[in-house]
């Protein structure tokens, strides 16, 4: 059964896979080129930089990849009203645990594509002695951002178009509300801002906004 | 042998408009039964509540044995489904959707598949989303015979096909029945279809059971009696009147339930004479039940 739940699913995936593969490569690739062409007068720290902030690039990636893996492999189900998916000799928890966990098992293979990207990318340029290669680290942290989209994505699914209204009116008053209240409590969780405590770790979300660093010290 | 489908007191709303009231119900084992009703008088929703997919406010539902919902999808291993449109994946061929589908049925039978594929002249590499109205009702068919169930339940699984496939699909139906004696459960408003394939049938109308017996009772039961002469009032008749109509200045038919060949002398009786007893088609029999049913409703 499984096999089969695979085998459609990577049906429905493998066309955005594919192009999110060749972007996933080619994000790191085109960071290193165009820093590069800019290392000629810049200090290493410069390059770090550079590439760092393309790095958001990736963000955005993972963002789009977590989205399109969930889509491709909850779509069809949706469309039907999940008459079919019902209709299967299947406990419907058991049904929903194969398709995210499929889901999750395609992520891989993007997250391998940044890798092979990043890996390539360092491997052919020269480097100075000052500066390390992460290739491995920022293809980790794409694999968990992209695991963090297609969790939230799953989680937005699976409610109704009035609860999802619901869910965000919450989240927007939740952001609102909570640094007046924290505020007003004496607690400050941030160090350099109201907002920072939203994006800072522990927060899940921090996986998208910490340093992206190909190339580092 | 305990009955393939029991519903006891079944309860469910949607919004103010519509709901399922006090609905009980039985399908024997072996039993081919006709679940009919004019369209939004709740088949495709008991149908649903009795697999499982929509949750009843009240009441119970045994399917096969299971109690629903907790088992359902136990039973749903022994059940074959087809809905009232098509369900299936539009991005999967033909070919990518029976061997999908057959990876969730331990009894599932390849070959016949297979059988019923060429059968049915369906093209393996076709995608669903493009297989025409009666093509989609064939492949549905096929793949609720080929996973050979116990139990059959259809949803309106002839609605807008054109005759021949209907006949197609009618044949594989009575074909598999022929063979593995299964339990079939079918939708439909085409009253002429189920006379032909039923020997059980129940009539729902209003989110209401208003009849349910085995189909020669209701076919017998419901005639139509032309009589001469006045007959003021039929009080204490032996027999239901369903409708009465004045025919002519000294002719009037009555549809009546409950008949039996030795009631005409209560006819007699009451001042009439009765000149003919005509049975009605299954259709005609519904739809006097229907008016029946509504005119107590409204009474």
């Amino acid at each position: 059964m499984y096999r089969h739940m695979f085998a459609v699913q990577w049906k429905w995936a493998r066309a955005p896979l594919a192009a999110l593969c060749v972007l996933g490569m080619m994000v790191p690739a085109l960071a290193m080129r165009v820093g590069l062409t800019s290392y000629v007068s810049a200090t290493p720290r410069d390059l770090t930089s550079f590439t760092a902030a393309l790095g958001v690039g990736l963000a955005f990636l993972a963002i789009v990849t977590g989205a399109a893996v969930q889509s491709a492999g909850s779509w069809p189900d949706v469309h039907g009203k999940y008459v079919y998916a019902l209709s299967l000799p299947i406990a419907w928890r058991e049904y929903l645990f194969h398709r995210t966990l499929i889901g999750l098992t395609l992520l891989l293979l993007p997250a391998l594509a940044v890798w092979l990207g990043g890996w390539l990318a360092v491997a052919t340029v020269p480097l100075p002695d000052t500066l390390h290669t992460y290739a491995g680290g920022v293809a980790f942290r794409f694999l968990l951002a992209s695991v963090l989209s297609f969790a939230v994505w799953t989680a937005l699914v699976q409610l109704s178009g009035r609860r999802v209204t619901l869910v965000a009116l919450l989240c927007l008053l939740a952001l609102l509300v909570t640094p007046l209240v924290l505020s007003a409590i004496g607690l400050d969780l941030s160090s350099g801002g109201s907002w920072n405590w939203l994006i800072d770790p522990p927060s899940p979300v921090s996986v998208f906004v910490s340093r992206w660093a190909l190339i580092d010290v | 042998m305990s009955d393939a489908i029991t519903l006891r007191n079944l309860h469910w709303r949607a919004g103010k408009e519509f709901a399922i009231r006090d609905l009980s119900m039985t399908v024997p084992t072996g039993a081919v039964y006709g679940f009919l009703g004019p369209n939004g008088s709740g088949k495709t929703t008991t149908i649903r509540l009795m697999l499982g997919m929509l949750p009843a406010l009240d009441g119970q539902i045994t399917v096969l044995g299971h109690v629903v919902p907790d088992g359902v999808h136990t039973a749903l291993a022994r059940i074959g489904y087809v809905p009232e449109r098509l369900h299936l994946y539009p991005g999967l061929t033909v070919e990518e959707a029976i061997r999908y589908h057959g990876g969730f049925y331990a009894s599932w039978d390849a070959k016949e598949a297979e059988r019923l594929r060429r059968h049915f002249t369906l093209r393996a590499e076709t995608l669903v989303g493009r297989l025409s109205k009666g093509e989609a009702g064939k492949l549905m068919m096929l793949l609720a015979l080929a996973a050979r169930p116990e139990l059959l339940v259809l949803d309106e699984p002839t609605d807008g096909l054109d005759p021949v496939v209907r006949r197609d699909v009618l044949a594989a139906l009575v074909e598999f029945v022929e063979k593995a004696g299964s339990t079939v459960f079918i939708s439909s408003h085409l009253v002429h279809e189920q006379e032909r394939i039923c020997d059980w049938v129940g009539v729902m109308d209003g989110g209401r059971l208003v009849a349910e017996m085995p189909m020669q009772a209701f076919r017998a039961g419901i005639k139509r009696l032309r009589v001469m002469g006045k007959v003021a009032l039929l009080d204490g008749a032996p027999f239901a009147v369903l409708a009465r109509d004045q025919v002519g200045v000294r002719e009037e038919h009555w549809v009546v339930r409950g008949w039996q060949p030795e009631m005409a002398a209560w006819v007699t009786q009451a001042g009439g004479e009765l000149r003919d007893v005509m049975d009605l088609d299954l259709e005609e029999s519904f739809v006097e039940l229907l008016r029946t049913a509504r005119t107590g409703e409204e009474g």
